[in-house]
């Protein structure tokens, strides 16, 4: 995986997709607008948000072909996804298993995820200061908490006491959040609401995080870790509790900061956001395209990666990660090293 | 694990030869990790085997060619499939084992086929005193003797394979001019894990606060 590859987005409502020859035709209802095909060998992944139809020739390709297929409620909350076989990398699955077992093996890894989260929110709040007017000190505030946090994360003697660190730090980081978003943007951020989100900035972050999550998903699985199996958020059914774990440091630095610029230059509005009846706020249709467009050239970008010393695109530090995972928990590495900014 | 008794070794794929004398750590990580990654220059190879297993019509009616032929070694523990296997009229066997790129002498190839004609040896109840390496990149057959050395050499990688595959646990990287020519770099790492002084530091430093860093957007 050293080609950063495309993930085809549909979300149409009635849209079908089907196999043609080594391509991927999309068909809109009522056969409307042009024939539209993809080359799958340029295509990472196929994701659907929402009421999408995908013909069973299509699945088995991709299947064959280890090309994940996902599927997401309208919202951006991830539903399922298909893929190939479990890869055989039983020992490091094996090994996997062990260290979660083992709190001596088991509490550095969650340390060191939660360190990189804070450490990534750490310098979104510091670029806020400097771009900051009157709420320049109190973001300094902030991010001088955030280095008490940190230090707390360090010094956690056992994940209770990590998992307060944690939750104490978020909370003066999303009131930064909230300090960072322009009173001329027509939106404010009341802290983190979700299940279900009830304001556009929430709703927003929910979709975001949704995607990172599905590519961090990816990744474990493309590496031949269980998703399942995590370190902070230890096991409970259903719950992808590693790639929870893995995606805390990406959190700040790739979601929040996409949401900022993209509320900040106005990409986003009010007018991309719905209220349901009984409360919830999402994205409206042509709202999810301008934010997956956005995601998409996001995820191209290139940031310096501090452990393989050279530049990185946004959407490949999963894999990179997730390798880091790997060989820590084989230990060949003498830990796990979260990707900060 | 189950148990493996002196008369039965644990059978080594002939392919693992080839690989773990290129590397042993990416013989380690196809082995023990089932990671596989292929390149432009696997992707060919693939290709041209397709090409080689299809049996085509045969220019030399007077010699029998065998393509994809199963073979393997009860006492040696070894196990593969011959790309082409010429029988010759005067009973001469010999494997000719295909290779997309060019031919190097002494390389990782030459232990592959010798341990295709020991295989061939004990199946065919046949000396094998010649295989064959052929180079697609310089259009060229390489033939090469079979000789005491080159047999040592099989059944010493055979063993360095076994133990590798016994101890669960991957050789160290290579990290050198192989590295860069190995289609599993990214998921080995090789610099990374050589160079642990940078990765150490980066460890000791990941609770204090980072200098503040650049945002190019």
């Amino acid at each position: 995986m050293t080609e950063l590859l495309n993930t085809l987005y549909v979300q149409t409502p009635g849209a079908s997709l089907h196999l043609d020859g080594d391509a991927v035709r999309i068909a809109l209802p009522d056969g409307g607008g042009p024939r539209r095909t993809l080359p799958l060998l340029r295509l990472e992944s196929i994701v659907l948000l929402g009421n999408i139809s995908v013909s069973a020739p299509l699945l088995s390709r991709c299947a064959d072909d280890g090309r994940a297929v996902v599927w997401m409620s309208r919202g951006g909350r991830f539903r399922c996804r298909l893929d190939g076989p479990t890869r055989g990398n039983v020992l490091l699955r094996h090994a996997q298993h062990l260290a979660h077992a083992d709190p001596v093996v088991r509490l550095p890894i969650a340390r060191a995820c939660v360190a990189g989260k804070i450490q990534n929110c750490r310098q979104v709040v510091l670029k806020g200061a400097r771009d900051a007017g009157d709420t320049k000190d109190a973001l300094r505030g902030i991010a001088a908490d955030l280095e008490d946090s940190l230090a707390a994360a360090g010094a956690a003697e056992d994940l209770d006491v990590l998992m307060g660190v944690e939750g104490a730090a978020a909370r003066s980081y999303f009131e930064a959040l909230a300090m960072m978003i322009r009173k001329d943007s027509g939106l404010s951020f009341p802290g983190r609401i979700k299940r279900p989100p009830t304001d556009g900035v929430n709703a927003l972050l929910s979709f975001l995080y949704g995607l990172v999550r599905s590519s961090v998903h990816g990744a474990c699985e493309q590496v031949g870790l269980d998703p399942y199996v995590g370190f902070l958020h230890g096991i409970r059914p259903g719950k992808p509790a590693l790639a929870l774990d893995l995606m805390e440091e990406f959190r700040p630095a790739i979601a929040d900061r996409l949401a900022l610029t993209l509320i900040n230059r106005r990409q986003v509005s009010a007018d991309d956001f719905e209220q349901l009846e009984g409360g919830a706020v999402q994205l409206t249709e042509d709202g999810r395209k301008t934010v997956l467009t956005a995601w998409q050239q996001h995820r191209q970008k290139e940031r310096p990666h501090p452990v393989l010393g050279r530049r990185v695109a946004h959407g490949l530090v999963p894999f990179v990660q997730s390798r880091l995972m790997a060989r820590t928990l084989r230990e060949e590495l003498p830990g796990y090293l979260p990707w900060t900014v | 694990m189950t148990a493996v008794g002196a008369e039965d070794p644990w059978p080594v794929p002939l392919s693992a030869l080839e690989h773990y004398a290129y590397c042993p750590r990416q013989a380690g990580l196809i082995l023990l990790e089932d990671a596989y990654a292929d390149d432009a220059a696997t992707v060919r190879g693939t290709l041209a085997h397709h090409r080689i297993h299809d049996p085509g019509h045969d220019k030399r009616p007077q010699v029998r060619t065998l393509r994809a032929l199963p073979v393997w070694h009860d006492e040696l523990g070894l196990t593969g499939v011959c790309d082409v296997v010429e029988v010759h009229p005067d009973g001469t066997v010999l494997p000719v084992e295909h290779k997309s790129g060019s031919y190097t002498p002494g390389g990782p190839a030459d232990v592959q086929v010798a341990a295709q004609a020991m295989c061939l040896e004990q199946r065919m109840d046949t000396a094998v005193p010649t295989a064959a390496i052929y180079a697609m990149a310089d259009r060229r057959r390489h033939t090469l003797a079979v000789d005491a050395s080159l047999r040592e050499r099989v059944c010493a990688t055979a063993e360095a394979v076994r133990a590798v595959m016994a101890r669960e646990e991957l050789p160290a990287p290579a990290a050198d001019q192989r590295c860069r020519r190995c289609s599993m770099n990214t998921g080995c790492m090789p610099k990374v894990l050589a160079g642990t002084r940078r990765y150490n530091r980066l460890l000791a430093e990941l609770y204090t606060p980072s200098h503040e860093t650049d945002w190019d957007d």
